[in-house]
């Protein structure tokens, strides 16, 4: 379970505004953390597993999909601040996440 | 009475990047069956798109989808009878089956439509 430092933060925030930008065709610094991921970049489900799957190979992640699934349902991920949060629970808490309020 | 209505498009460009090794890639494996790997080993490069497309459509006539239900990508498998894609079955399990229980066990109609471009998948829920 690896402790979440500043670069890990900050690599993940890259990774995920770098990613959007790309796929989406946006410049990144129009992109914030309060960017609705379908409202204002069109985003959608094959973009929401691409990035997954992106987080999965970095960070040799442990974590089944039905997991994030089931934390998804009670904590909806709107934003890019709320996606970036969400993937930093899943680099620390793995198949665990299911586990937290 | 129709009880579900489900439609999704999708570009066939955006799986290109998946296809280069299908049984190695880790979103392959995300969303499909073993099942549906081996049933599309004739043409990944229509049947991934078009299974891709037709668990999102199927998503859409339930009105549930994984981030907002336990319904998973795998509870919902697009089996092809034959290379041609002239026919195929939409198998139901997990969640899926349950939200299709709760519906009154409807019967799946569906058709699909292939350009060079894209892909489009048509889900009708009815019960009789």
């Amino acid at each position: 379970m690896p402790e979440i430092t500043e670069q890990i933060k900050n690599d993940v925030k890259d990774i995920v505004v770098d990613f959007f930008s790309e796929e989406c065709e946006v410049e990144p610094d129009t992109i914030t953390m309060n960017t609705h991921i379908f409202d204002d970049l069109d985003g959608d489900s094959l973009m929401f597993l691409e990035l997954i799957e992106i987080f999965k190979k970095k960070y040799n992640l442990n974590i089944d999909l039905k997991t994030i699934g089931k934390y998804s349902v009670k904590h909806p991920v709107r934003t890019i601040g709320e996606l970036i949060d969400m993937q930093l629970l899943i680099i620390e808490h793995e198949d665990n996440i299911i586990n937290l309020d | 009475m129709i009880v579900g209505c489900g439609i999704d498009t999708e570009e066939l460009s955006r799986f290109d990047k998946h296809l280069a090794d299908v049984e190695n890639s880790g979103f392959v494996k995300l969303v499909f069956t073993e099942r549906e790997i081996e049933n599309y080993k004739s043409n990944f490069g229509q049947f991934i798109p078009l299974g891709f497309c037709c668990k999102e459509a199927v998503f859409k006539a339930v009105g549930d989808s994984w981030t907002t239900s336990p319904v998973h990508w795998q509870d919902i498998e697009l089996l092809f009878k034959s290379v041609s894609q002239s026919t195929y079955e939409i198998k139901i399990s997990g969640h899926a089956k349950k939200i299709l229980e709760r519906l009154g066990n409807p019967t799946i109609v569906s058709e699909f439509n292939m350009s060079p471009e894209s892909v489009t998948f048509h889900v009708i829920l009815i019960n009789e």
